[in-house]
């Protein structure tokens, strides 16, 4: 069975691909650079010690986001 | 003699890849840094001689990407298009193989020479994966170096091959990503488009722009916006745009990066082999500690107090010597020179100038010196992401902490050039105009005497607490306030990759020390010496007569009086009386420009007390608490307005050059400190006139 969710509300150790990544301009840009393309294997990692951003592992290697920037990215679980 | 042939090479790669370290390698200590023209971005540059050439090497900055949306990438990309470079060595960190390739589509859609330098290939091996370096160099048409940056492996076979490309010796394929049926369709017609009637693309390849231009890319658009054709141009792109996202169900930059990266993924499944698909390598280990709930924010702590420290304790015994050098050139000068306006000039003028400037230099280096540690070995970025949750409240970002924290009882001048560690313009004008609130070291001695002479002890410590708290209110509220209001609608992002953690290289962090601290020199030197000069002249000049039968003091204190600056002071005398000030607190905060402990030693020349030492001030606090003009209520004002108004020149100064050589955004922190500095103040005294508390 395959679940949706929101990568802001992933919570560590919980793995998925990516979905869809809305929203535009510049942060899609970078998040779409940086290798955050449907189809990528995503896993949160760690949340800061202040609860945000987080730090997801992508591509083999660490990306860190605000929560509110995971906002945009839907993750298929 | 045989005169060398040049040949000039271009390093890309994405940030932390070890280009910085190759660089280093290659030209050794033949470097030199500059600024591309119009931006901040730096440019450096070196030498290197190898079989009969003259290599010129040119970092460029490290972009994970060529799009338009951040300086360096657009740097990047028009220095590579306009200024042809030989050779192009894209540098790739290979055990982080994907994301690095990912630049090498674009630059290799540029149609230039590259050069493939696989970096770090020893850990790649370390990690227990294989990479069959000849299938990929066949996969991606272009011959494929192995390098170890930090160990100085294949710098001579980098060279080597840079030449044998550049002499035609080995030939590069034109690779073609296969961007589907649908979008080829699309490029095809917006080429056919740009190509009507050989227009000119500022030396862009055709299919380049037709692929920027799908993208919706800013600087693409700008390219066109010359054509004849330019109306039919950005219809066609609507209509592909359109029919693109009808047929993706997505927008088609997605699809673009998504074939991108498909073509790197299919290049690495035939040429990558990962034998262990490791869960925690060593960086995640340490993140384990550096990132934990409960220790995150202690260490963070601890390693800022560690910067500040190494930069303002460790660096005290060479500020000595430095004091020490130009009083002694003081006084040679003046054993030279017969007393009179030329010994002034010279001592207090120039040497004093050139002091002021070289003074901070130590500072400047040793600060670099731990930055570029931090920065290096990963840590800067783990820092960004602890703090960045309280940051980010007040439109700062996770590394705005760091130059604050410089500032606070140290200094602005390295605390403002501490921003180069931030990415995004938005986020390090923000930090820049906010750092000089903070109270730096120089403010010290002012609040010291201020605070020792109307307030008594038991209340001084609160006082000083006070002045702590609002320092650092002021500067989170300014953030709050510019990104509100003055940057609104200026998005900046926090997506940045953690880098492993790696051991620095001495050689590296001495080399990045050196070149920024003596930026500083170039670039902040030559205005700091000038102003220092014209400050000296506003307070010599006019000359005063000699008069008989009046002390020493006397005469400094009158010739303070009427001079130019001493008549600046009368002349803003009403624009300060409001605040409970008359022309001496005047121009005791004028002469704080130069630097703000002046504010003391002015004081003590109004007084009449002579020179007087801003750290031993006692003589002038009896003179302060016996002069019926002041009061509680008055100092707080005046303290109030200097812990606010506008930082001392030189932090002026670099400010200035920091911002891109902006006078927009000097004048605007000029204004922005002062008009706050006023308004609190007179909030203060005539709130507390009219409450009748301490007048």
């Amino acid at each position: 069975m395959e679940d949706i969710k929101i990568l802001s509300e992933l919570i560590p150790g919980e793995k998925g691909k990516v979905k869809q990544i809305t929203g535009e301009g510049t942060l899609k840009r970078k998040l779409l650079d940086m290798g955050v393309i449907p189809g990528s294997d995503v896993e949160v990692i760690k949340v800061a010690p202040l609860g945000d951003p987080i730090d997801i592992k992508i591509k083999g290697y660490h990306l860190s986001l605000r929560k509110e920037e995971a906002k945009q990215i839907s993750i298929k679980v | 003699m045989v005169n060398k042939k040049n040949l000039t090479v271009a390093l890309a790669g994405n940030p932390n890849c070890g280009k910085s370290t190759i660089f280093n390698n290659l030209t050794g200590s033949r470097q030199h840094v500059g600024n591309y023209p119009g931006v901040t971005v730096e440019k450096k540059e070196g030498n290197v001689a190898y079989n009969g050439y003259d290599f010129t090497v040119v970092d460029l900055p490290g972009t994970y990407s060529l799009s338009a949306y951040s300086e360096d990438e657009a740097v990047a990309r028009d220095y590579i298009v306009k200024e042809k470079p030989d050779v192009v060595v894209h540098i790739v960190d290979a055990s982080n193989i994907e994301r690095n390739l990912y630049l090498y589509t674009q630059l290799a859609e540029l149609d230039v020479p590259i050069v493939l330098a696989m970096n770090m290939s020893d850990i790649v091996e370390k990690k227990g994966n294989s990479i069959d370096y000849d299938e990929l160099s066949r996969l991606l048409g272009k011959p494929i170096v192995k390098t170890v940056g930090n160990k100085n492996k294949g710098m001579e076979d980098l060279l080597e091959t840079v030449l044998k490309l550049y002499e035609g010796r080995i030939k590069i394929e034109k690779i073609k990503i296969d961007y589907g049926e649908e979008i080829a369709q699309e490029l095809k017609k917006i080429a056919k488009l740009l190509s009507k009637g050989k227009q000119s693309l500022n030396e862009y390849p055709v299919k380049w722009i037709a692929i920027k231009l799908l993208e919706n890319d800013s600087s693409a658009i700008d390219v066109i916006k010359k054509l004849s054709n330019e109306e039919e141009i950005l219809d066609q792109i609507e209509k592909s745009r359109h029919h693109l996202k009808l047929h993706f169900e997505d927008d088609p930059e997605v699809i673009i990066a998504d074939r991108r990266y498909g073509f790197i993924s299919g290049a690495c499944t035939q040429s990558v082999r990962i034998t262990v698909e490791e869960r925690h390598d060593r960086s995640d280990q340490i993140d384990k500690i550096i990132l934990n709930r409960f220790l995150g924010l202690p260490i963070f702590a601890a390693v800022m107090y560690g910067i500040f420290k190494f930069t303002f304790t460790f660096s005290e015994p060479v500020v000595g010597w430095f004091e020490l050098l130009f009083e002694w050139m003081g006084g040679a000068v003046a054993s030279v020179v017969p007393e009179g306006l030329i010994q002034s000039f010279l001592v207090d003028g120039v040497i004093g100038g050139v002091g002021g400037v070289l003074g901070f230099f130590p500072l400047v280096l040793f600060m670099f010196f731990s930055i570029a540690f931090f920065e290096d070995s990963g840590y800067m970025a783990r820092a960004a992401f602890v703090m960045d949750k309280i940051m980010s409240k007040f439109g700062l970002h996770g590394k705005s902490f760091l130059p604050m924290m410089i500032s606070t009882n140290g200094c602005a001048v390295p605390g403002i050039m501490a921003t180069r560690t931030l990415d995004s313009k938005k986020d390090r004008l923000i930090t820049m105009m906010v750092t000089p609130f903070m109270i730096c070291g120089a403010k010290l001695p002012i609040f010291a005497l201020f605070i020792g002479a109307f307030f008594p002890s038991e209340q001084g410590a609160n006082m000083m607490f006070l002045m702590y708290v609002l320092s650092i209110l002021l500067a989170f509220s300014s953030a709050w306030i510019l990104k509100k209001f003055v940057f609104k609608g200026e998005t900046a992002h926090f997506v940045m990759e953690l880098p492993p953690y790696r051991i620095p290289t001495l050689k590296g962090l001495l080399l990045k020390m050196w070149e920024r601290g003596w930026l500083y020199v170039k670039k902040a030197g030559t205005i700091i010496l000038l102003i220092s000069i014209i400050i000296w002249a506003g307070f010599t000049f006019p000359q005063m007569d000699a008069q008989e039968g009046v002390s020493e003091e006397s005469v400094a204190s009158m010739q303070m009086e009427q001079s130019y600056a001493g008549r600046i002071g009368k002349f803003i005398e009403p624009a300060v009386k409001p605040l409970g000030l008359d022309w001496r607190g005047g121009v005791a905060l004028i002469s704080g420009v130069a630097a703000k402990e002046v504010v003391v030693s002015t004081l003590g020349t109004i007084y009449s007390l002579g020179e007087v030492d801003a750290e031993e001030a006692g003589s002038l606090k009896e003179a302060l608490i016996k002069d019926a003009s002041w009061s509680p209520l008055k100092a707080l004002s005046f303290l109030m307005f200097c812990l606010i108004y506008l930082p001392c020149f030189v932090a002026m100064a670099v400010f200035y050059r920091e911002s891109g050589s902006s006078w927009k955004w000097t004048s605007f922190l000029v204004f922005w400190t002062t008009v706050m500095a006023w308004v609190a103040s007179f909030v203060i005294y005539q709130g507390g006139t009219l409450l009748g508390i301490g007048g």
